[in-house]
């Protein structure tokens, strides 16, 4: 294949662990929807194929969801267990076939921006279960910050009365997402609280956006123009191919209202219509 | 005799006759080329060049020769073949110099496809870069680099017009009255310029050929393509070969849309499988590959100036258009050409100026499209349209009416229209009355207060002949099988688009046969099947049809005769039902055609006839070459003319929007098939709305294609369908055609983006002058008040990253030759 001139698919963690210590530069290939699409692209040289060693199950244990880093997407997507805003992120992958092919440890793994479930893992705390790491378990924003070894699980552990949601803006119904945008919090009487918010699409990487974050924490869910007027300074998008970061600042401002009101509205405001995913209300 | 039978009821003609390819496709039984293997098959790959324009200084293939598996190492320069539909102006492998980024400088063939796609990589070439021409306004300008600096020596078919020592392999003109005259005499004057990129036609099976080149050059190609005979009579013209020496195959066809109408592949495969001692050698396009080697639709700039009277009637209309044909003719000249007669659209115009100037560029070369050229001109036609009517403070659909042709009208190549011409006007208040033009439902007033967004209605006309030669022909062969059946013999390749099961019902109809005792053959053979021009243009119904029938008749007639010997009784007292011939005044004297199938036998031996078949041949009638000078003449077998209408919902905030109903209406003369008339409504308007939406290609500076895959060349998927659909068939019949039938095939693409346009900007006002329409774009001409054209799209030296203030090809700046 066009620039891979080494592949491997070691029988067991530690023979892939080995490989990826006596060359660094190679890729762990997990499902193969990103490292292997498109011809022109560039690629690493070597792969190390760990898709069949990665867990695959998603289970309860302990009071945490864990999810294996092999679970497809389609896996997700139809798993009871698993909170309905990562359910619905993962339906926003493309078509079947590809969900039935893109994992979760490949999406943390490739760490795109345009990365579907990394937002949703940032904004509920999800731990990473991780073998040959300088870790075995640390946060998912840590991790994403290196990306030394390999993730094993991913952990969302319960945590009653949080409420979440995610939305994504995309050209066309089977288009990757431009920009993402999952919102977590609590609300309580006095508003939200502890919330948290990550965006992709904006930066090479999703992450955590602490400052609009403490933007609106405390606040009573304010109105989506409010938020949009509030939140839009605070973006400095990249421009690409899919939208400029003009439109980028606009629709971010806009979906983030969404989001929040899809996270928090129900609970506060009765009246305000549900946000579904790519549409703004 | 067989006129007889016009009169009555129709057993298969209007009716849902399944696809006769339909379970072997759905079950896979079906075989394309794609699944094609044969015993010592190579495979091949492409060196392409990563550039836009470069020399090529060295190109370095020992490392490839020397990898063991591979068979055979081609480069440019060591043929002197000349290849070209109409303008003879490409190579089988760049040789001097590349001309667009993803050209083939070299080719492999290997064991297998990994040997060959490493010794592909092990190729070194050594370029020059050189200065493009990236837009084809630029490309006119004085001082540009010629992308064929020895235009004025190239081959080309007549009706063409290259201008040597220029950028421009073909200009059409058309002069019909006084333009200069008729805008002093107007009340109103519009002029506006119209942009859309270039696309790709996204076949689901992409360009594949096996070709093997044996001794004595016996050759056999099997293709995807469109139209076998036009592969055999190219690639014999490109070697210099007799056409008995060439045999090609099309099995099943995984669309083409044009993209495949030519010849591609085939010739440099040719020249492997020679190198390679004659075994056959495979190669399939890569999803990139479509994008970049394999050619494209052309870029439009479409500059249109209207004058129009205080009654709203148009009086005069100069139209200029500048086609980016990329860096070889192919079929742009002649795309040139066919809008060059059909700019004006379906509308009666005094007064008419056409300029249609076809422009090299260092890009990927445009071909035939689905709609050739239609779409693209349609795009600012009809917005131009709605923008008159806008202007002048008429009704939208008052002022298409008012406008349009009718009985009696001239077409601007002189053409009279006549009651049996098609009937355009049908067409729009079909759609009008679709959508409830010109006004909001109670239910539409309450979906807009309860979404906060905008609903508009747009409605959009649309008309299209055949792009063809004046003397295009075809035939068809009908033969019977001993038990009765018949199998019809055609060239019309069926591509997906439906001809085989609407051919095999105009034989069953013409034979008052069953539809089950009718076989139409999938696979086209040069060397078995009679001679068929082309499958594109949206003739295949109306020549093959008529062949079809006509060979029908010839094989009646063959029974006839022998029945009526058999029998002793005239000819002209016979009649015949599904299974025999019989006397109609005693129905139970009579011969079964299975009887006389291959020649009837007397009870004592003797026998008579011999095989029935039965052979049709038709040629375009009426038609002549244009007038170079004026475009006067007449081009159109038939016109089907069309409408669309749609209604959107636009978010005045963010410019998304989002399609409620689309309704389409097309004058196809009679139906033959309604499922597949519908059929071919849908997919082309979905077509239609992926040109309208998301689709175009995107170059950065240097002519890179930054988009050549669906990552970021967005088509529409299923859940991207309006909530509503409908399609009407009005039907004037066409006197000449089969049972009254014209074509459909490429109409449905054309005229949606217009529609959309127009329905947007009834919405929000966003004035928008560049297709596709995506939701920035909307958006952009919201937050600008004032038309924008496309940021990204319309200039090839602009990415993403270019600030559209920054643009230096602005259409203002932008010099007519």
């Amino acid at each position: 294949m066009n620039g891979i001139v080494d592949y491997t698919r070691p029988s067991s963690l530690a023979e892939a662990l080995e490989q990826k210590a006596a060359n660094p530069g190679a890729a762990w290939l997990a499902g193969g929807t990103g490292i292997l699409a498109g011809d022109s692209r560039p690629r690493p040289a070597a792969l190390i194929d760990v898709g069949r060693l990665l867990p695959r199950a998603i289970r309860m244990a302990d009071g945490e969801l864990l999810m294996g880093a092999g679970a497809s997407f389609q896996d997700i997507a139809d798993c009871d267990l698993v909170p309905a805003s990562l359910r619905e992120a993962a339906l926003t992958m493309v078509n079947r076939n590809t969900r039935n092919r893109a994992t979760i440890g490949g999406n943390l793994g490739a760490n795109k921006s345009c990365a579907s479930l990394i937002p949703l893992l940032l904004v509920l705390d999800a731990k990473l279960i991780v073998e040959g790491g300088k870790k075995t378990r640390l946060g998912a924003a840590e991790w994403l910050a290196d990306r030394s070894g390999l993730v094993l699980e991913a952990a969302i552990a319960s945590d009653p009365g949080r409420r979440s949601s995610y939305l994504r803006w995309a050209r066309s119904s089977c288009d990757l997402s431009v920009l993402t945008v999952a919102v977590s919090c609590i609300v309580t009487s006095a508003g939200l609280s502890s919330l948290r918010i990550a965006m992709g699409g904006l930066a090479s990487h999703a992450r955590r956006f602490g400052e609009l974050e403490a933007l609106f924490e405390g606040m009573a869910l304010p109105p989506r123009e409010a938020i949009e007027a509030a939140s839009a300074p605070l973006f400095n998008p990249i421009d690409d191919l899919r939208a400029s970061a003009a439109f980028k600042r606009l629709r971010a401002a806009t979906l983030l209202a969404d989001a929040m009101h899809a996270a928090a509205g129900s609970a506060l405001a009765a009246s305000s219509p549900a946000a579904t995913p790519g549409v703004r209300q | 005799m067989f006129e007889q039978n016009e009169s009555r009821p129709e057993l298969h003609v209007g009716k849902s006759e399944r696809r006769v390819e339909g379970i072997s496709k759905i079950t896979g039984d079906a075989v394309y080329v794609s699944d094609m293997a044969f015993p010592g098959m190579l495979h091949a790959q492409v060196k392409k060049s990563p550039h836009a324009r470069a020399r090529i200084l060295r190109i370095d293939t020992s490392k490839a020769e020397a990898l063991p598996g591979v068979r055979a190492v081609i480069i440019g320069k060591e043929f002197n073949y000349r290849l070209g539909l109409y303008v003879v102006d490409k190579d089988i492998l760049a040789k001097d110099e590349v001309r667009h980024y993803g050209e083939a400088v070299a080719a492999v063939a290997a064991d297998t496809l990994e040997i060959a796609s490493e010794a592909v990589a092990l190729i070194e070439v050594e370029y020059e870069v050189l200065t493009p021409v990236l837009s084809h306004m630029d490309a006119l300008k004085e001082g540009a680099p010629l992308v064929h600096p020895d235009l004025g020596k190239y081959d080309y078919v007549p009706v063409f017009s290259p201008q040597a020592g220029t950028n421009i392999p073909n200009l059409s003109k058309l002069r019909k009255g006084d333009v200069e005259k008729g805008f002093a005499e107007s009340e109103w004057i519009v002029e506006r310029e119209y942009t859309n990129p270039s696309v790709q036609h996204v076949p689901m099976e992409t360009h594949v050929a096996i070709v093997e080149w044996k001794n004595g050059d016996n050759i056999t190609i099997w293709t995807s393509a469109q139209s076998p005979f036009t592969v055999r009579n190219l690639f014999c013209y490109t070697f210099k070969l007799p056409l008995n020496k060439v045999r090609v195959v099309v099995p099943h066809v995984g669309g083409g849309f044009g993209g495949k109408a030519g010849i591609h592949l085939e010739p440099m495969l040719a020249c492997l499988s020679r190198k390679a001692g004659g075994m056959p050698v495979k190669l399939q396009a890569s999803r990139e590959e479509e994008f970049s080697l394999l050619p494209c639709r052309s870029a439009l700039t479409y500059r249109i100036k209207t004058g129009i009277s205080a009654e709203g009637k148009i009086v005069a209309q100069k139209m200029t258009m500048y086609w980016d044909a990329g860096a070889y003719a192919d079929y742009a000249v002649n795309v040139t050409r066919a809008s060059g007669y059909s700019a004006a659209g379906p509308y009666e115009i005094p007064n008419a100026w056409i300029d249609a100037y076809t422009i090299y560029t260092n890009k990927p070369y445009g071909t035939a499209y689905r709609g050739f050229g239609h779409v693209e001109f349609f795009w600012g036609l009809e917005r131009h349209m709605d923008l008159i009517a806008n202007v002048i403070g008429m009704d939208r659909l008052e002022f298409r009416r008012k406008n349009l042709l009718k009985p009696g009208s001239i077409t601007i190549t002189g053409e009279r229209i006549s009651e049996h011409s098609g009937n355009p006007t049908k067409c729009l208040d079909a759609v009008a009355k679709a959508i409830n033009f010109g006004k909001l439902t109670p239910q539409e007033e309450a979906r807009q207060k309860m979404t906060g967004r905008r609903i508009g209605k747009g409605i959009a006309t649309l008309h299209k002949a055949p792009a063809m030669p004046s003397f295009t022909a075809t035939a068809a062969v009908v033969k019977m099988n001993s038990d009765g059946s018949v199998i019809v013999n055609v060239g019309l390749t069926e591509i997906g688009q439906g001809s085989a099961t609407a051919i095999a019902q105009i034989a069953a109809e013409r034979l008052r046969f069953p539809f089950s005792k009718v076989k139409v053959t999938i696979e086209k053979d040069t060397d078995k099947e009679p001679y068929d021009w082309q499958t594109v243009a949206s003739k295949g119904l109306i020549l093959s049809g008529n062949a079809t029938g006509l060979a029908c008749d010839d094989m009646l007639a063959q029974a006839y005769e022998v029945a009526a010997q058999v029998l002793r009784a005239n000819v002209i007292d016979l009649d015949h039902d599904a299974d025999r011939v019989f006397i109609k005044h005693s129905p139970e004297r009579g011969v079964s055609f299975a009887a006389l199938s291959v020649g009837y036998a007397f009870p004592d031996g003797n026998a008579i006839g011999g095989p029935l078949i039965g052979v049709g041949r038709y040629v375009a009638q009426g038609l002549t070459n244009l007038d170079k000078a004026t475009g006067q003449g007449l081009p159109a077998l038939d016109w089907t003319f069309g409408a669309h209408g749609i209604i959107v919902e636009v978010d005045k905030d963010t410019g998304e929007y989002k399609i409620i109903k689309i309704a389409s209406a097309f004058d196809v003369g009679r139906v033959i098939n309604p499922d597949i008339v519908r059929g071919q409504c849908i997919g082309g308007m979905i077509q239609g709305l992926g040109t309208a939406i998301c689709e175009g290609y995107i170059y950065d500076e240097a002519g890179h294609l930054l988009n050549p895959s669906f990552t970021d060349n967005k088509i529409p998927t299923a859940k991207d369908l309006p909530e509503e659909i409908e399609s009407f068939a009005v039907q004037t019949a066409q006197v000449d055609g089969p049972f009254g039938a014209r074509g459909v095939g490429e109409h449905p693409m054309i005229s949606v983006a217009p529609a959309l346009g127009n329905a947007i900007r009834e919405a929000v006002g966003a004035e928008l002058l560049h297709m596709p329409i995506r939701f920035e774009d909307v958006w952009r001409a919201l937050t600008t008040k004032e038309p924008i054209d496309n940021w990204i799209t319309k200039t090839p030296t602009g990415s993403c990253r270019s600030d559209p203030a920054t643009r230096t090809n602005s259409p203002d700046s932008a010099a007519a030759p």
